[in-house]
């Protein structure tokens, strides 16, 4: 074997056709749960477009070879930052972190999650960035403890989203993980 | 206050003419990078191969750069880091992020047997590439083997360069620009999903190859330019009827016609145009091929070629425009530049390796990177009595590298494929 095995552009195109389609039914379903138990607010549509969001950075980084973990912990650092910074402004009624934060935690995770299963050939560049990414993801854990959430179900969703995140990325991609540990730290 | 003397110490030398461009125009997708690769008949040892590379780079300083960008050019600068090994993960020729590579502008993996070297054509040309290439390996094998090439390691082996800009040197500031004004064909079709590379390898039997180009008159460079151009034609120019001449690129050491030691970029390039209007059987393309590598190939000629280009460098005006500035106006005009080129074809010769160290070879590997103008690249390197022509190509889409390996085995010349496994190759009979 000349190369390691790569997937087979037929079944990378069919494989992002599968996931899109599975977001797809993942957005329906959320819709409708929104529709049907709370009528009165908007979060699913919030974050329809925030799956939308991951798939178009997902795919351009696939695309452009780009190292996306470094701009996706960068990019849920910075705006959750802003966020908190608008809520504080206008009120300070927390929504920043019982809704907004969580949300971009969620996103941030399934981009990740993402990227581990069709590009976890070249994880090792990733590996750092994934593991700030799951410290950070456990930041609603700190906002329930410290009682600045109304609602929780978002932060244990972002929590459990982080989860399955963590646990798919020490499954497939546990070589990169302790060469990419080794590496980055002079180990 | 210590780090700052030993930052102005630091070695630095200016890009020669032809890398000027390259990293003004260089991005995701125009990478400039082309690959070297060795199969042994071993399992590669990644420790053993960190070794030999560092070791290669104390013999090959002139390797051990970074890229910096001054006001005007860019310029190289000493890396005093040390150089990363990895396994291969990703396509051949990718774009070197150099802050994912300690800055060094050349990236050595390895997978199984093979060793790979990705090189910048900022730092060098493929020849220069081959010469270090061949220290890796050839370090490699003496501290694999050390018992079996204990001569080898007493005696150390002799390399001279220089990094001089033979260009400067060698140009002809009253030559005449001989570039055709006349746009290329584009190959046709869609591109591969997600920026995915096809490597196609047509191993061809290099006697039974050389037998054949005897009986017709012609260079083996010749022949499989030919043979490109037909199978241009059949599989993307006639369907899509194509009008503009396929222009093929082919570039050449100018250490050929030149005294030069440089390690540096030290390459022009001939274009075959071949216009399909009067060309229909591939007896006639192999003549028009023979008479314009006739034409194209003389010292003069190659000359005009190659001071057309310095002197566009050395243009007083152009060197005088802020790099920031430059770098806008190339990458707004590079895909026009690139519309003058069909399809680019390197074939770097003979991998000459020295007695006892080609028993633990296979084969040699040479690629360049395909690019969204220039969909498909050719390039071979011959080893033994094997000539590797390999397709990288981002065109989804293998007709012409069937058509190309039918042709060959018409012939009666043995030829065998291997790819990346990114495209299916459709099997032939005797292959079924």
């Amino acid at each position: 074997m000349l190369y390691p095995k790569k997937i087979n552009a037929k079944k990378g195109k069919k494989m992002i056709q599968i996931g899109i389609a599975i977001s797809i039914v993942i957005a329906l379903i959320l819709w409708g749960t929104q529709k049907a138990f709370t009528p009165q607010s908007h979060w699913a549509w919030i974050t329809i477009a925030c799956m939308i969001y991951a798939w178009i950075i997902t795919l351009y980084s696939i695309k452009t070879c780009q190292n996306i973990a470094g701009h996706v912990f960068l990019q849920m650092l910075a705006v959750s930052a802003l966020l908190v910074y608008i809520d504080y402004i206008t009120g300070f009624e927390k929504w920043s972190f019982g809704i907004a934060i969580p949300i971009v935690i969620m996103t941030a995770n399934i981009i990740m999650l993402i990227l581990t299963i069709v590009a976890r050939n070249r994880y090792i560049q990733y590996v750092i960035y994934q593991i700030f990414i799951c410290i950070v993801s456990y930041l609603p854990v700190v906002f329930i403890t410290e009682h600045l959430v109304k609602d929780e179900i978002l932060s244990y969703l972002a929590l459990g989203a982080s989860i399955i995140n963590f646990i798919v990325f020490v499954i497939l991609c546990h070589k990169s993980l302790i060469e990419g540990v080794k590496r980055k730290l002079h180990m | 206050m210590k780090n700052m003397e030993e930052k102005q110490n630091l070695y630095w030398r200016r890009l020669d003419n032809s890398a000027k461009i390259f990293p003004l125009s260089v991005s995701k997708k125009y990478s400039t990078v082309f690959r070297i690769s060795c199969v042994l008949k071993e399992k590669v040892v990644p420790k053993i191969l960190e070794k030999a590379v560092e070791k290669a780079l104390e013999v090959y300083p002139f390797f051990k750069v970074k890229l910096k960008s001054g006001f005007f050019w860019y310029y190289l600068e000493e890396n005093p880091k040390k150089p990363t090994v990895e396994i291969e993960s990703n396509y051949p020729c990718k774009y070197i992020d150099p802050k994912n590579n300690r800055q060094y502008l050349f990236k050595v993996t390895y997978f199984d047997r093979k060793i790979n070297i990705d090189i910048n054509h900022v730092l060098t040309d493929g020849n220069s590439a081959t010469n270090f290439f061949k220290e890796i390996i050839y370090t490699y094998l003496e501290l694999k083997h050390e018992k079996n090439f204990e001569e080898e390691i007493r005696l150390t082996r002799k390399v001279e360069y220089t990094s001089e800009d033979s260009y400067l040197k060698n140009y002809n500031k009253k030559a005449k620009n001989n570039a055709s004004s006349q746009k290329a064909y584009i190959l046709q079709g869609k591109n591969i999903a997600l920026g995915a590379i096809s490597v196609i390898h047509e191993i061809i039997d290099f006697d039974a190859l050389k037998k054949v180009c005897k009986e017709k008159d012609v260079t083996v460079t010749m022949f499989l330019t030919a043979v490109l151009i037909y199978a241009i034609y059949e599989a993307n120019y006639k369907p899509s009827h194509g009008k503009k001449p396929i222009k093929v690129c082919i570039p050449v050491n100018l250490k050929k016609y030149f005294p030069s030691t440089t390690m540096s970029n030290f390459f022009s390039y001939i274009t075959v145009e071949a216009h399909m209007k009067n060309l229909d059987t591939f007896e006639e393309i192999l003549q028009f091929v023979k008479l314009e590598f006739k034409q194209k190939l003389t010292e003069k000629e190659i000359v005009n070629t190659m001071s057309t280009n310095v002197k566009i460098g050395t243009n007083a005006f152009i060197k005088g425009i802020p790099l920031l500035l430059k770098k806008m106006l190339v990458r707004i005009g590079y895909v026009e530049i690139r519309k003058y080129t069909t399809i680019t074809f390197s074939n770097i010769g003979r991998m000459g390796i020295i007695g006892k160290y080609q028993d633990y070879i296979e084969e040699f590997l040479f690629m360049i990177a395909p690019e969204p103008v220039e969909k498909i690249k050719c390039s071979a390197c011959t080893f033994n009595n094997q000539l590797v022509f390999t397709f990288t190509s981002i065109l989804d889409d293998t007709k012409i590298e069937e058509i190309f390996y039918e042709f060959i085995q018409q012939q009666g010349v043995p030829i065998t494929r291997q790819s990346n496994g990114v495209l299916e190759i459709k099997k032939s009979r005797e292959e079924k």
